[in-house]
């Protein structure tokens, strides 16, 4: 928080630069999952986890 | 180590690999899906950067449709529509801007911002509808319908 206020209002390239490269860094996480244990392991283990007790849907 | 009698037996019904792969894949979605909400906390009050706020918005409900996760779309969701209202009560409440000293508040009677703020919403209804979420369908048509009025009032009024 302190690092977004500072800046904001300092160096808006910095921040920007910052939040690319968590963007890349975090968009990698799941390509590496897809590619080392594949897109139906990955679905299979999140569906798994909707019918746990914080899955259960109340908004519908 | 010494198992529980309970432990065994939920050993015994489970398969040790599926256990090994929830532990070892589910703390890195959690990482993931986190840092994605912390880089859109970060953005939301930033009218400069509201095309990153955007993209993250847009690869998170990427994943939730690629993966079915309807867990983590319900939670992005959630903080979009809570970030849109803090906008409109800041909207109400100019003075709050002015005390906060934001450099570039994300304010919505500007038309740059409208624009960012009309296409995630258009990229969530359209998410919502594949992901078959009807309550948040109707809910980001209503600030789709807001947002389209407020810039009809303008083209009107600049006309007048």
């Amino acid at each position: 928080m302190h690092f977004r206020n500072m800046t904001q209002h300092q160096s808006m390239s910095l921040l920007e630069s910052v939040v690319n490269h968590l963007i890349k860094k975090n968009n990698g996480i799941v390509k590496q999952i897809e590619q080392s244990d594949g897109v139906e392991k990955l679905t299979k283990i999140l569906n798994e986890r909707e019918t746990g007790p914080d899955g259960v849907d109340n908004t519908q | 180590m010494d198992a529980t009698p309970e432990e065994l037996q939920l050993l015994a019904n489970c398969e040790l690999d599926e256990i090994i792969d929830k532990n070892r894949l589910i703390p890195r979605i959690d990482f993931h899906t986190s840092v994605s909400k912390i880089i859109l906390d970060t953005l939301r009050q930033n009218s400069k950067l509201l095309h990153l706020y955007n993209l993250v918005a847009t690869k998170l409900f990427e994943f939730c449709l690629k993966f079915n996760s309807q867990r983590e779309y319900r939670r992005l969701a959630e903080t979009l529509h809570s970030h849109f209202q803090q906008l409109v009560k800041a909207k109400k409440n100019p003075e709050t801007f002015v005390n906060s000293k934001i450099p570039y508040p994300v304010k919505l009677d500007d038309p740059e911002c409208q624009k960012f703020l009309l296409e995630l919403r258009k990229t969530q209804i359209e998410y919502a509808l594949k992901m078959e979420h009807w309550t948040d369908a109707y809910r980001t048509s209503e600030i789709i319908f807001m947002l389209i009025n407020k810039q009809e009032k303008k083209v009107v009024r600049s006309h007048l």
